[in-house]
């Protein structure tokens, strides 16, 4: 019989170190004055839409859940560790090998825990397939490698790619440092401009291989296929005009990592006047 | 037959050398149960180290933002080859290999059913994996669409394309041939006595695999020999301009994929139904709920599968089903989970390597296994989905999950197989490196991925330097840490401390352990019988 | 303890390999393994996604051959005699029956240890360079069962009957 000659010490020492890493690296994270950069992104964005929100709050109700039968399932689970070993004397009880009452108990807690997380969420997936009556709607069409949006009925098109100074510093060996470069890998040529306030409906849609349409901060994720139109929608609060990146979420090839979103939600004054601009800017390419 | 042993007897039976094939023949030849183990784990080993060599240049490439050592696309062949090889390479090879050293000892079998075949089941794998590998040679380099092989992307690869499918079909005819095997020998060779609900829950475990395996591998085969005419042929399967449609790929994809992946953990559950009883010296609590929960996941696995796409545009009723569906699953999986903590509960615990690896398996499976009822929770899912919480989340019950769960058995059943012990304080730093680091380089992906990074991209925006940098160092020391194992199974094998008796662990029962290690030629005065088979299953 | 025999009454001994399925219990598991199978791959064929089924049609052969071979096991067996002067083992399976006689005082049961430990030993019956091998479908234990015992029944060359009492 070998019992353990050596304990647990190298493990201790091991978890020492590990919490000194750990400790080491969480004291830039207090440091950091941004709380969305750095080490102080842990989370998902609440985001500034309402289905963000519902995202949010169903992701942080899952989280908690989690972590409470965690708690007890690990708390358990290390009291038997501690407790019932056998170099503190502890001897099995080898009679304890079945229980109905409390197998019953730990089969239906679950479901019943289950059934409460399942309600909220069948909510959200109402809320966010809820596309009708929309104010505004955009084409949203993937392509190796950007995306071309389409203002449906406003004359209004263009392409929308990966930002000059990002592409030269994402070359191999570029010599340039992502740092140097504002929003590295999240700016593009010509962003989405949309109004706040505004119920957006995309079609989304792809013309080669499969993209995926991703703004974190607007809390939703629509693949771009192929043959299909797919819908999504979004209104961005009236009250958080600003620029919102995300990118592609689906594997799409070799430029996979270099096709990103940006919308920028203004105002609807400012956006009649940038569609209007824009417009005329397009017939005048157009007719030349 | 049952004689008592008789000290004149031994000096009757004769000792000479039988007439088995040697030196390279005994393994080309191969149809003994413990030969062809041995070969489908050191298999699995070499696999493991070279999809674990593309999984370290992936975390070198994402060491710091910018493109550094490798190219946009070798980057994809990386990610690519990494879950082709460590799927099929390392752990479905594995289990096998376990499955063939133990499930004949186990049930009281002489060998596996049909030996011959499962030499031709073997030896299919290494020509696969020098088709899949040798890719890496040919213009345009490796597959870079993924292991899921989603069209039409993978479709746009060159001449790596058919070398893919063709790998894939070999691997998945020596699946088949596998779990046919094992079926049979499960149901057919059990001793006399070894009723089903008598069986260890290893083989338990194994026969439900098994059964996905042959359930499921047809529809794999069937899908990649539509891309191959998709791509060659001009059918449109999946050709959206001819017809067909790219979303069913993905249903009949993950109508394989999902069962797969229970096809990965199931026998992973039944190592660690046998560990924790082993050194709880406790019966494992509630064994019949145990087998039933087994069975349930298996069912489940077939009605959840589009929860891997919930993105794809399905109507809200689909949506709604398969969250119902997928949220179940924490059910079954529970009652596993409470029921591995309640066998704990008042037993008598020491903590070897393989328990260890067991308790590693049985905290982190459990957090896989939080984050995947996450993701069950379609609106939360259409922010994580394809993002690195998933890639955090299904490297949690895999590593920890399966390849914890094979090192454990390993470390379990190794004095058994070759009569030595291995180095004790090696294989604690073994477990301590693994255990520690793995969460080092994975929990912090957790965050990357609700922060907003995508997986699959080879470089990224800055604000995901700093987590990312923690993963990879978390990867390079998990990684190399991996090379203690092969050495500590070297060092054991050829000077190992000598195993006296029949169990090299005080607390484990079963069949395999009434026989002295490793089994010699008269190992058995009498044969197996009830009495022994009932000590085995007392549950 | 059996001395060796040295009455004229024969000896038999019939081992057969141990099969837990009936041909029953083998026809359903079939059966239902086909129509879960054959099920999935028509619904899948009738959406158009036929190449799922000629896989699964050739997967439920090669199931039903592997399990019509395990079965085959219920048709072997291996009966030795022992008389007065002969053993003669009676090897049978489904389509074959072969009969090995030796003679008892020259006949050696030997059992034979792998060159590697992990293989299984060989148990046989020989005499005058001919040999016989025995219960190959048993596990090792069963085996060295079975080796202890045939040994004492057949005994040496000096504890069996010598050849004055008669070969045949």
């Amino acid at each position: 019989m070998y019992r353990a000659r050596l304990g647990i010490r190298p493990g201790i020492w091991l978890s020492i170190a590990a919490l000194l890493a750990a400790a080491g690296a969480a004291l830039p994270a207090m440091a950091d004055e941004s709380p969305r950069g750095g080490w102080g992104l842990l989370n998902l964005p609440v985001g500034v839409t309402s289905i963000s929100r519902d995202v949010y709050s169903i992701h942080m109700m899952a989280f908690w859940v989690c972590v409470w039968i965690g708690v007890l399932v690990f708390g358990v689970m290390i009291w038997s560790i501690i407790f019932h070993r056998r170099s503190r004397g502890a001897v099995a009880d080898v009679t304890l090998v079945h229980n109905t009452k409390v197998e019953i108990v730990w089969t239906t807690i679950p479901v019943l825990i289950l059934v409460g997380m399942a309600i909220p969420a069948a909510h959200g997936i109402v809320l966010i397939g809820d596309d009708a009556h929309s104010q505004l709607d955009i084409k949203v069409t993937g392509f190796q490698w950007g995306w071309q949006y389409e203002y449906v009925g406003k004359g209004v098109s263009f392409i929308s790619k990966l930002d000059a100074k990002s592409m030269a510093a994402s070359e191999l060996d570029s010599g340039i440092s992502p740092y140097s470069v504002p929003h590295y890998l999240r700016n593009v040529d010509h962003p989405l401009v949309v109004p706040v306030g505004t119920k957006v409906r995309l079609l989304v849609t792809a013309v080669d291989v499969i993209h995926s349409w991703w703004v974190p901060d607007f809390g939703i994720k629509k693949d771009a296929i192929p043959g299909y139109i797919n819908t999504s929608w979004f209104e961005v609060d009236a009250n958080k005009p600003g620029v919102y990146r995300g990118q592609c979420a689906e594997l799409c090839g070799r430029g996979h990592g270099y096709m990103p979103i940006v919308v920028d939600a203004v105002s609807k004054a400012d956006f009649q006047a940038w569609l209007k601009r824009e417009a005329a800017a397009e017939k005048a390419a157009a007719s030349s | 037959m049952a004689e008592t042993p008789h000290t004149e007897a031994h000096a009757h039976a004769e000792h000479d050398h039988d007439h088995k094939p040697h030196g390279w023949r005994r393994w080309v030849f191969a149809t003994n149960h413990k030969d062809i183990g041995t070969m489908y784990l050191v298999f699995s080993c070499i696999m493991f180290f070279t999809g674990g060599a593309f999984a370290m240049m992936i975390r070198a490439e994402l060491f710091k933002p910018g493109l550094q050592i490798v190219d946009a696309g070798v980057f994809n062949s990386l990610t690519t080859m990494h879950g082709l090889v460590m799927i099929f390479g390392a752990i479905m090879p594995a289990w096998v290999g376990l499955a063939n050293w133990m499930i004949p000892i186990q049930i009281g079998a002489p060998d596996m059913a049909l030996p011959r075949l499962n030499n031709l089941s073997f030896w299919i794998l290494p020509f696969a994996f020098v088709l899949l590998l040798s890719s890496w040679l040919v213009p345009g380099s490796a597959p870079a669409g993924g292991w899921t092989m989603y069209p039409p992307l993978t479709l746009q690869f060159g001449a790596s394309f058919p070398m893919l499918i063709f790998a894939i079909h070999m691997m998945g005819i020596s699946s088949i041939l596998g779990a046919i095997n094992v079926i049979v020998t499960i149901m057919n060779l059990r001793a006399p006595g070894m009723t089903l609900l008598r069986m260890p829950l290893f083989v338990w475990t194994w026969l439900i695999t098994s059964f996905l395996l042959v359930a499921v591998m047809p529809v794999l085969a069937g899908a990649v020999t539509m891309l191959l005419t998709d791509h060659f042929f001009g059918t449109s399967f999946f050709n959206a301009a001819g017809g067909g449609d790219p979303v069913m790929f993905q249903h009949i994809f993950w109508f394989f994929g999902h069962p797969e992946v229970y096809i990965m953990i199931l026998p992973g559950f039944g190592v660690v139904s046998e560990i924790i009883p082993a050194f709880s010296r406790k019966p494992l609590f509630g064994y019949e709920a145990m087998v039933y929960a087994t069975a349930s996941i298996a069912f489940l696995s077939f009605i959840v599968w589009a929860h891997h796409m919930f993105t794809v545009g399905l109507p809200t009723s689909a949506l709604l089903f398969f969250m119902f569906a997928t949220m179940l699953i924490a059910v079954p999986t529970g009652v596993k989970v409470f029921n591995w903590t309640a066998t704990m509960w008042r037993g008598s615990l020491t903590f070897e390597p393989p328990m260890l690896f067991a308790l590693a398996f049985l905290f982190l499976f459990t957090i896989g296994g939080f984050s995947g009822l996450m993701l069950a929770m379609v609106p939360a899912d259409f922010q994580y989905q394809d993002t690195y919480f998933v890639v955090a989340h299904f490297h949690y019950v895999l590593v920890s999950g399966s390849a914890f769960a094979i090192i454990a058995g390993v470390y379990y059943w190794l004095p058994k197989w070759v009569g030595r012990m291995y180095d004790m304080t090696l294989a604690k730093w073994h477990f301590w490196l693994s255990a520690i680091f793995f969460n080092v380089l994975f929990f912090p992906q957790h965050f990357l991925g609700l922060a907003g990074m995508p997986r699959r991209i080879p470089d990224y925006a800055v604000q995901f330097a700093d987590w990312n940098m923690v993963s990879s160092i978390g990867g390079f020391v998990f990684g190399l840490s991996q090379l203690l194992f092969p050495y500590i199974i070297w060092k054991c094998v050829r000077s190992g401390q000598r195993v006296e008796g029949t169990r090299a662990w005080d607390g484990a029962r079963g069949l395999e352990w009434e026989l002295p290690s490793p089994a010699p030629y008269h190992s058995w005065t009498i044969p197996p019988t009830e009495a022994m088979i009932a000590r085995g299953a007392e549950h | 303890m059996e001395a060796p025999q040295r009455t004229r009454q024969p000896v038999r001994i019939v081992i057969c390999p141990n099969c837990s399925l009936s041909l029953r219990g083998a026809a359903l598991f079939f059966g239902g393994l086909c129509l879960f199978c054959l099920t999935l791959a028509g619904v899948l064929a009738l959406m158009g996604m036929w190449p799922v089924l000629p896989f699964a049609g050739l997967e439920m052969l090669l199931v039903g051959w592997a399990l019509h071979a395990s079965l085959a096991r219920r048709y072997r067996s291996e009966i030795i005699t022992l008389t007065e002067s002969d053993v003669s083992v009676e090897s049978r399976d489904r389509a074959r029956c072969q009969l090995t006689v030796f003679q008892r005082h020259w006949a050696q049961v030997k059992l034979r240890r792998p060159a590697s430990q992990l293989h299984p030993s060989r148990l046989t019956i020989e005499s005058h360079g001919r040999q016989c091998e025995l219960g190959s479908f048993l596990t090792d234990e069963e085996r060295y069962g079975l080796a202890l015992r045939l040994q004492r029944l057949i005994g040496r060359i000096n504890e069996s009957p010598s050849l004055a009492s008669g070969p045949k």
